[in-house]
């Protein structure tokens, strides 16, 4: 099993997907008998999820894409829009 | 060779305009001033047009809307890319997983579930320098991966990792810092508030 010190070098990378298929089943593997380090992960992906769920929409997205229309119109853009 | 007018027009609409609400959300994070995001994006999009003969169809349109935006922010701004001095990623990793156990040890190490931290994190993103808050957006809230993110700023794989996992700590200690303010922390124990620059030792990690 790999050492508690390199999942938690390589955490950050696992959560994004970021690591090759060999290393993240060994993450996996790690994370499934350690406690502390499961602990760790569990942490930072609740923080990940509290960032990622920031899904702040533009209140005028409709307004703000009549606008660049417009503007694309007036610069030769002849296609139906949006 | 260009493509006819109506060909050109018709890949655009199809390729670059839906991605307007990804481009308005971008700017947004850049620009923070709601008219100069508008601006923002409206000169992205116009400047996309003009080089669109440039882009090559299904290669990333988003990314490379990404980068325009940015480019022109940059330069409205007199800012200049700058490359900061690549840190060690792991070390940040490392020092993040401290942070945790900082969180356990005030009774908040459940907090991200339990509490909507929602603008607490907004004025934390805010916060971050330019940098640090550019490779946030793009990984964390627009969903890039790590390749996509050095493609939009210019810099090497090594580098976005280490300002990800940096401004990540940065946003944690805020967000820590937030919550004790708020009174979130059950733990007695108040020798100190959330640790800052240290790299901690992973300690609890086995």
């Amino acid at each position: 099993m790999i050492p508690c010190k390199d999942v938690i070098h390589r955490l950050w990378d696992y959560l994004d997907d970021e690591v090759t298929s060999e290393l993240a089943e060994a993450i996996r593997e790690h994370l499934e008998v350690c406690a502390g380090c499961r602990a760790v992960s569990e942490f930072e992906q609740a923080f990940l999820t509290t960032v990622q769920t920031l899904v702040d929409d533009p209140p005028s997205d409709a307004e703000l894409q009549s606008k660049v229309m417009a503007a694309l119109h007036r610069h030769g853009y002849h296609g139906p829009g949006v | 060779m260009n493509a006819a007018p109506a060909s050109r027009d018709a890949s655009f609409t199809s390729e670059a305009l839906p991605c307007l609400p990804h481009v308005a959300r971008f700017a947004r994070a850049l620009a923070r001033d709601p008219a100069d995001a508008e601006d923002l994006v409206q000169e992205t999009f116009l400047r996309a047009y003009a080089a669109w003969d440039s882009y090559t169809p299904g290669t990333g349109c988003k990314s490379w809307l990404f980068t325009i935006c940015r480019n022109i922010y940059l330069r409205e701004i007199h800012r200049g890319a700058r490359m900061l001095a690549t840190d060690d990623p792991e070390a940040e990793a490392m020092a993040s997983a401290g942070l945790y156990h900082y969180a356990v040890s005030r009774g908040l190490g459940t907090i991200f579930d339990r509490v909507d931290l929602g603008p607490a994190v907004q004025e934390a993103i805010a916060a971050l320098t330019g940098d640090y808050r550019d490779v946030v957006v793009l990984v964390d809230v627009q969903g890039c991966e790590y390749s996509e993110a050095a493609e939009v700023l210019g810099v090497p794989l090594g580098t976005i990792r280490s300002r990800l996992f940096r401004a990540r700590r940065l946003l944690q200690q805020s967000l820590l810092a937030y919550a004790e303010d708020a009174g979130f922390a059950t733990a007695t124990r108040r020798s100190s508030r959330a640790p800052t620059g240290e790299v901690l030792d992973g300690r609890g990690a086995s």
